[in-house]
């Protein structure tokens, strides 16, 4: 089976994403250094506050990259697999004949890069693939629809036989 | 469509009084008088009237509701059907297919009984909407009755009993001297272990409190005025009362929770269906059929470990213990039986369900350092970084070097202790890890301090998922997630630490 990437605009909206996150966290911590007057006080929110805010935007920053970097997903004719995770790598096999539905779904972000997630439910869990690009979402939720019909009907045939 | 009986009325009359005495309860701050010193002057009599009237219009609202409830809701069963329509605001046409029902449940509170009033509640099997039931009808006690038997019938494609000469009988598995019954002294074990683990809980705390005490010791020396001693006896004294009334406590919660709660424990078998019913003041009456069972859960606490017992769970979409009317989602899987001892599992399931009784662990986990490197490594880092904000800021505002030293101890017992609790964690989910294969049937051991063995079949396999690191890849050590086909909020299994055989082993078990 062959592992395809995800679309380059993954990243970029991952990065748009963790620029909101980190501009909220500074627009929280930032007013409260300012208007604290000098002193221990200001030195005392500074180390509190800040080691913590600097490892989270170290993180939040840093962390896209390598998500990107290390998101797969590749399906065939009797099966989906995902792999995903940075340090803790997952890769999830999901049989085609298990599909209960297939949703598309697009955050207002995602619809201005033209970028599609799918989720894939299952009868025990929905499973999420993140940032198509559009037609590559609505590709593989064809293709998938064509696997399943095909996967049932020689389910079908077994079970006959 | 049928509407739901009045007596669904006449039971909120009564139910929703309580609702008004916790609106009562709330604002009754606003009616009481008080000086400077937060003492109590008077009550204001002039807004007892309002008061009332509020109590009033909230009782009314929630009465008008539902009359209008009432009013809206109705049920038909049609010949291939149920069709349910519920909801004042939001209203909710719910069509469930005989053939696609899953857990028909009925409950009745005390409250309800003494209304004659019972809740139908029908799970159709979707694993995503599980947590709430589809269908849910508000009738008589003996029509919920009839209904169930005729729901019972059309789910199995049968004619219902009542179109026939006559109805077909239970076999009640929990009939007397059986492994299955769940008897007033197994009641009492059962109540007496729950003690032994609040009692021996509290004494690991106190155990643990002791160490930081004698440790503190030294730094304290000066404020221990009469010696240590004349501290420390007291601290006992007080312990072992927090103790004896944290276990009377728990004696009471269990004598209620197992005499009460599965008063009059019944398992029966009706054809290709299973029903299970228990409880006092609610009385569940769960029925589903054999062929949607996913799992069985065999759990041992430590000390039902030390002690030889078990308690045996279902997993069945929409059976749950706990959850409200409208809600079936409890905190726990349905139950199979509360108690039973650990060399009894095997009978009871080859008596009641042979498919799911536990195979013998083939593999065991194959490395202990996995249990404990991550966690110990997360553990270490927010050790660190309290201990260097803590430690700062008390330099920061010159802190006396005594409470410095004071803090830097506590810090280093509380991360000893943390490490002591989750090490021995980690050994135990270390020693119970493992797995049994057969052609059909995976068991899975698992669990650290609350040991859990999962039998499932192979078709409630949904998917897979593996999880590594690059190390543990490179040694040959993998973790599988088993998804499975049943509660959204139990439908995944863990497998830790399997050798690649193993895990390939299982893989190649998933249907594809």
């Amino acid at each position: 089976m062959q592992m395809k990437k995800l679309d380059k605009g993954a990243l970029k909206l991952w990065y748009i994403r963790s620029g909101i996150v980190s501009f909220i966290l500074l627009a929280v911590f930032l007013p409260a250094v300012i208007f604290i007057p000098e002193g221990v006080a200001r030195i005392a929110v500074l180390l509190s506050g800040g080691i913590p805010l600097l490892i989270a935007l170290a993180f939040i920053l840093v962390l896209p990259y390598f998500r990107y970097k290390l998101y797969a997903y590749g399906f065939d004719e009797k099966r989906i697999v995902v792999e995903h995770g940075v340090i803790f790598r997952h890769r999830i096999t999901i049989p085609v004949c298990q599909i209960q539905d297939l949703h598309r779904f697009e955050g207002p972000i995602m619809m201005l890069m033209k970028l599609s997630g799918v989720t894939i439910s299952t009868a025990g869990s929905n499973f999420d693939l993140a940032c198509l690009s559009k037609a590559d979402a609505d590709a593989m939720i064809e293709a998938l629809e064509g696997h399943l019909e095909k996967r049932v009907e020689e389910k079908a045939d077994e079970e006959i036989l | 469509m049928k509407k739901f009986c009045k007596n669904y009325l006449y039971y909120h009359f009564v139910a929703d009084i309580l609702a008004v005495v916790v609106f009562i309860l709330a604002f009754s701050d606003a009616l009481i008088i008080e000086n400077e010193m937060e003492e109590f002057v008077g009550i204001r009599t002039a807004a007892i009237p309002w008061f009332v009237l509020a109590a009033l219009a909230v009782y009314g609202v929630l009465i008008l509701y539902r009359v209008l409830y009432l009013r809206t809701a109705g049920y038909m069963l049609t010949e291939g059907e149920i069709r349910v329509t519920r909801g004042v605001l939001f209203r909710k046409n719910s069509i469930l297919e005989y053939r696609r029902m899953h857990a028909i449940n009925k409950k009745q509170n005390i409250i309800q009984k003494l209304f004659g009033l019972a809740v139908l509640t029908v799970d159709s099997g979707s694993a995503n909407t599980s947590g709430t039931a589809e269908i849910l009808i508000y009738e008589t006690e003996k029509e919920v009755d009839a209904l169930l038997a005729v729901l019972k019938a059309r789910k199995n494609g049968e004619v219902p009993a009542q179109e026939e000469s006559e109805a077909p009988v239970d076999e009640v598995l929990t009939a007397k001297g059986g492994d299955l019954v769940f008897s007033s002294g197994k009641k009492m074990i059962y109540s007496l272990l729950n003690i032994v683990s609040a009692a021996f809980s509290m004494l690991v705390v106190c155990f643990f409190a002791l160490v930081v005490y004698v440790c503190l010791i030294p730094l304290l020396y000066d404020l221990l005025a009469g010696g240590a001693f004349f501290v420390l006896v007291p601290a006992l004294v007080i312990a072992l009362i927090v103790l004896v009334g944290i276990s009377v406590f728990t004696f009471i919660v269990s004598i209620l929770q197992s005499f009460i709660g599965y008063y009059n424990f019944r398992i029966a078998k009706h054809g290709t269906d299973l029903e299970i019913s228990y409880g006092l003041l609610t009385r569940h009456t769960n029925t589903f059929g054999y062929n949607r069972i996913q799992g069985v859960v065999v759990q041992q606490g430590l000390i039902q470990r030390i002690f030889g017992y078990a308690t045996l769970r279902l997993e069945v979409i929409g059976y749950h213990e706990g959850g409200d009317e409208q809600n079936n989602s409890g905190s726990m899987i349905g139950m199979l039986l509360p108690l039973c001892h650990i060399r009894e599992v095997e009978s009871i399931l080859e008596g009641i369900l042979p498919a799911y009784v536990p195979e013998k662990k083939q593999t065991a986990a194959k490395r202990y350092f996995p249990f404990v490197s991550w966690s110990s490594l997360l553990i270490g880092a927010i050790t660190a970084l309290v201990a260097l904000l803590t430690l700062s800021m008390m330099h920061l505002f010159s802190a006396p070097a005594r409470a410095l030293a004071i803090v830097r101890l506590l810090i280093l017992l509380a991360f000893a202790i943390t490490m002591a609790v989750h090490l021995f964690g980690a050994y135990l989910s270390y020693k119970n890890a493992g797995i049994a294969i057969s052609e059909d049937r995976i068991t899975v051991y698992g669990g650290g301090y609350q040991k859990r063995i999962t039998t499932i079949l192979r078709r409630s396999l949904i998917a897979i998922e593996d999880v590594t690191t690059p190390m543990r890849a490179k040694a040959g050590v993998y973790t599988l997630i088993l998804h499975i086909r049943t509660n959204a909020e139990t439908n995944e299994i863990k497998v830790g630490m399997l050798d690649i055989a193993s895990a390939q082993k299982l893989k190649d078990l998933l249907p594809v």
